[in-house]
């Protein structure tokens, strides 16, 4: 539904990025915005994109996809305004290929992890090495090596010290990596048998159907950086956009998405 | 000896007419004659199981295949037929021996002895050095022989022959012709034979049905009907013209030409024909087209044609714009059947009874040689 | 490596022969047979060839699922497919079913009818003509029908990731194993990965050619 409506501006950004076109020329009037953000933001962003829109006029289109391809997707293309980075790492790549416009990265939200399971789960897990002692099948995140959110989930469990073995040594045999943090949370929906390592916030939009086991303090930080894009499309527009998801009244707005927004810019 | 009762009731609705075809027979081969779309195949493929809908009653020797009112179908492969299609349809992915195998199982299961079978068809229709070879490599001729063997090999009660030698050119269908001659002669099978072609019928065929849009139009001994007018007209435009087909005998090979004598009885008349390659005393069929011949009151003087044979005129047809005249060249012998035109006939005052000649060239006349060594 | 590409060929191969026997069977059918609801049949097995992969993905994982038709809440017994080897079985057997049947159909519409009712009148009933003419005539084009599902299974991803996961040494396959290399950077092993997956691929592609091309020459003849 909205996937051609986020599609078409790319396809063209980049059909003019390959013509040669202008890319980087000032913006004539208001055109439209074209964010990648990652994909548990999708709720929220959508919310605020349509106020945004409501008060300026300015349209924006979104690229959601997990932080590790978006940011190879920057590297490699143009004509897209603003990133919004799950992870600092994946930032760091994208800044370091020069891809961002200088001065302009913040660290935007904060997030957690919980350890999830169906709604039919009946397992505790009262201490971090209880889960490593309940019997789950699977136990599915993003993938490790690629997926912020399975990231931070590995870093987590291998610092859990479980009576000289880490957490991460008593589950690894059962992590299923999956594409992104949805595609996780997906099997944990489908199968009693399997957990998942989400984002808090993912686990709130599926309230209704999955059951949190344990809530992780004390892991990684898990900060949302976000920065314009070089050679953007709506330079202008961007920068309005990137403002106004950082006013305190998005943060709001964040929040009731279970986000913990960060130092709102005044 | 008494020949086995195929009977056929049938009816069966097709795109332009209606088959609907009644008919018994006990004759050893029956003919089914008519011009391409008249429902011949149609007609052999009923009798085959092969087509739905087909409502009426089928049975032969009492064992009954098809009887609607009572429920009773039995399918192709409980009929115990040999079926040989117009185009052989040869399994492409077995060679000739595999071919001729493919209905062993049903043979095996029926009585006779299958192997001392195969070794008959193999010899009688000269196989022996095909038997390796894949059924693409083979001419026409040669798959038409496969595939009669095959039928003959599966230990068929029936046989049923579609056009077996329309698919072929006129040299190789004078080659075939015997082999189905011998075929009918050494297995003593009751065959359905379809055909378009009078010769392949007189050839081969003791009663003839003539089939016209699905319907029977005609039925009798395959000369007798084939010369009728409305029968004789059916082919029009399709058969080059009636043929005249009848056995004869070698009587001695000089110079070039053969002189064959007609009908086989002693005092049939002698006949000035191509060179036949076989000894004297062998027996043969020939053809001469009733278009060929002349007639002549006296035989005339300085004349190139080889052969000036009496006749005593029988009966005259009219056809259209030309006229047929049966005439019986010997007590023994079949009648022959000449066509001229009305024009002609006029001038000669011929009635039935009037002694004429007929002329014939030897060019003109056709020789299916058997091969069958002597009479 | 070499691991996951006996895995993923030991998957393909039984998901493949899976499909094969009522694969044929139906392709027979469909070209063969006149009945109500033909279209609506062929359709659906097709059906997976114009799907996204990913549909067809989550329609087995709604399948599947505790609370789907064939889950352990509906079934009373857990068929413990999501994540399992199973599931890659089924999901490379589900999206091989349309190339599968397609190509069957074709070579058995390639075989004139007249030879079976041929054989029919050889004194052979339906199921003996089938093994012994239909079968064999229909061969080269049954063989590139077992070589393109089987390349179908083997190259499958979307279904297979939904359904199965991408568990190294459990689910993982030769397609999630790609993925997963190259989403985390590892592009030497994405790249090996890359050239068995085309040498594979071009292998049963060229095999399933010539077999057909061959076929089509011979049913000429």
């Amino acid at each position: 539904m909205n996937l051609r409506t986020s599609i078409t501006p790319i396809l063209a950004a980049l059909l003019l990025a390959a013509c040669g076109g202008k890319a980087d020329a000032p913006a004539k009037g208001d055109r439209e915005v074209v964010v990648f953000a990652a994909a548990s933001l999708r709720e929220a962003m959508q919310e605020l994109a349509a106020s945004f829109t409501k008060s300026t006029g300015t349209p924006v289109s979104f690229n959601f996809a997990g932080s590790n391809d978006l940011a190879h997707q920057i590297n490699a293309a143009r004509g897209m305004d603003l990133f919004v980075s799950a992870s600092e790492a994946w930032m760091d790549t994208v800044q370091s290929a020069g891809r961002i416009e200088a001065g302009t990265r913040r660290d935007l939200l904060a997030n957690s992890l919980v350890i999830v399971g169906h709604s039919r789960a009946t397992w505790t897990v009262d201490q971090p090495c209880a889960l490593a002692t309940v019997g789950f099948e699977h136990i599915a995140m993003g993938d490790p090596d690629a997926v912020p959110a399975g990231t931070y989930a590995r870093k987590w469990m291998q610092s859990v010290d479980c009576g000289g073995k880490t957490l991460w040594d008593g589950v690894k045999d059962r992590v299923a990596p999956a594409p992104d943090v949805r595609a996780a949370l997906g099997l944990v929906l489908a199968d009693p048998g399997v957990v998942g390592a989400v984002y808090r916030t993912d686990q709130m939009v599926f309230a209704g159907r999955t059951r949190v086991l344990f809530e992780v303090s004390g892991g990684p930080p898990i900060r949302y950086a976000m920065a314009l894009v070089a050679d953007g499309g709506s330079p202008e527009a961007g920068r309005r956009f990137a403002d106004f998801i950082a006013r305190p009244e998005a943060a709001r707005v964040f929040a009731r998405h279970g986000f913990i927004p960060l130092a709102a810019k005044p | 000896m008494t020949h086995p009762v195929l009977c056929v009731h049938v009816t069966l609705p097709l795109d332009r007419f209606g088959l609907d075809v009644a008919f018994e027979t006990t004759h050893r081969v029956t003919g089914i004659f008519g011009v391409s779309g008249s429902g011949k195949t149609t007609l052999l493929e009923t009798v085959a199981g092969l087509r739905r809908g087909a409502r009426g009653r089928i049975a032969l020797n009492g064992d009954v295949w098809l009887d609607t009112e009572k429920r009773v179908r039995v399918p192709p492969e409980g009929r115990g037929i040999g079926y040989v299609p117009q185009d052989s349809l040869l399994f492409p992915h077995l060679d000739v021996l595999g071919n001729l195998r493919a209905g062993h199982g049903r043979a095996r299961r029926g009585a006779g002895d299958v192997d001392a079978t195969l070794d008959g068809v193999v010899t009688v229709l000269g196989l022996q050095p095909l038997l390796s070879r894949a059924p693409s490599t083979l001419s026409g001729g040669e798959r038409q022989r496969v595939a009669l063997g095959r039928a003959l090999c599966s230990g068929p009660r029936l046989l049923l022959l579609d056009e077996p030698l329309a698919s072929l050119d006129a040299a190789l269908r004078r080659k075939v012709l015997p082999f189905l001659r011998r075929v009918r002669d050494e297995f003593a099978l009751p065959m359905l034979l379809v055909s378009h072609d009078p010769v392949e019928v007189q050839a081969l065929c003791d009663d003839l049905v003539v089939l016209n849009e699905g319907r029977i139009v005609a039925r009798g001994e395959p000369r007798a009907v084939l010369t009728r007018p409305e029968v004789f007209t059916l082919g029009e435009g399709e058969v080059e013209g009636f043929q005249n087909v009848i056995p004869a005998q070698v009587v001695e090979t000089r110079d070039g030409v053969s002189v064959v004598r007609l009908g086989g009885a002693a005092e049939g008349p002698l006949l000035t024909v191509h060179r036949s390659g076989l000894a004297p005393g062998s027996a043969l069929l020939v053809g001469i087209p009733a278009d060929e011949i002349t007639l002549a009151l006296q035989p005339p003087p300085g004349l190139s044609a080889r052969n000036a044979v009496p006749a005593r005129v029988e009966r005259v047809q009219q056809v259209g714009a030309s006229r047929l005249v049966t005439v019986r060249v010997a007590a023994g012998a079949p009648p022959l059947v000449a066509e001229v035109t009305a024009d002609a006939l006029a001038d000669l005052h011929v009635a039935p009874g009037t002694g004429l000649y007929l002329l014939v060239k030897a060019s003109a006349v056709t020789l299916y040689e058997d091969g069958a060594g002597a009479a | 490596m070499l691991e996951v590409l006996r895995a993923t060929f030991a998957w393909a191969a039984i998901a493949t022969l899976l499909v094969m026997v009522p694969g044929t069977l139906v392709a027979y059918l469909l070209a063969r047979k006149e009945f109500r609801g033909k279209t609506a049949v062929s359709t659906l097995f097709s059906l997976p060839l114009v799907l996204p992969p990913t549909a067809v993905g989550y329609l087995l994982l709604r399948l599947f699922a505790y609370d789907g038709p064939l889950g352990e809440g509906t079934l009373g017994l857990d068929l413990d497919v999501i994540l399992s080897p199973r599931a890659v079985v089924i999901a490379c057997a589900v999206m091989a079913t349309p190339l599968v049947v397609r190509t069957a159909r074709v070579s058995f519409e390639g075989v004139d009818p007249r030879y079976e009712e041929m054989a029919r009148t050889l004194g052979h009933g339906r199921a003996a003509t089938f093994f012994r003419f239909t079968l064999p005539l229909a061969r080269r084009g049954l063989i590139a029908a077992l070589i393109l599902g089987f390349t179908r299974a083997v190259g499958e991803f979307g279904a297979t990731i939904i359904l199965a996961g991408n568990i190294p040494g459990r689910t993982q396959t030769l397609a999630t194993a790609i993925f997963s290399a190259q989403q985390a950077g590892r592009e030497g092993e994405a790249n090996v990965l890359l050239i068995i997956a085309l040498v594979a691929g071009f292998v049963a592609v060229y095999a399933a050619e010539h077999l057909s091309r061959t076929h089509a020459a011979a049913v000429r003849r």
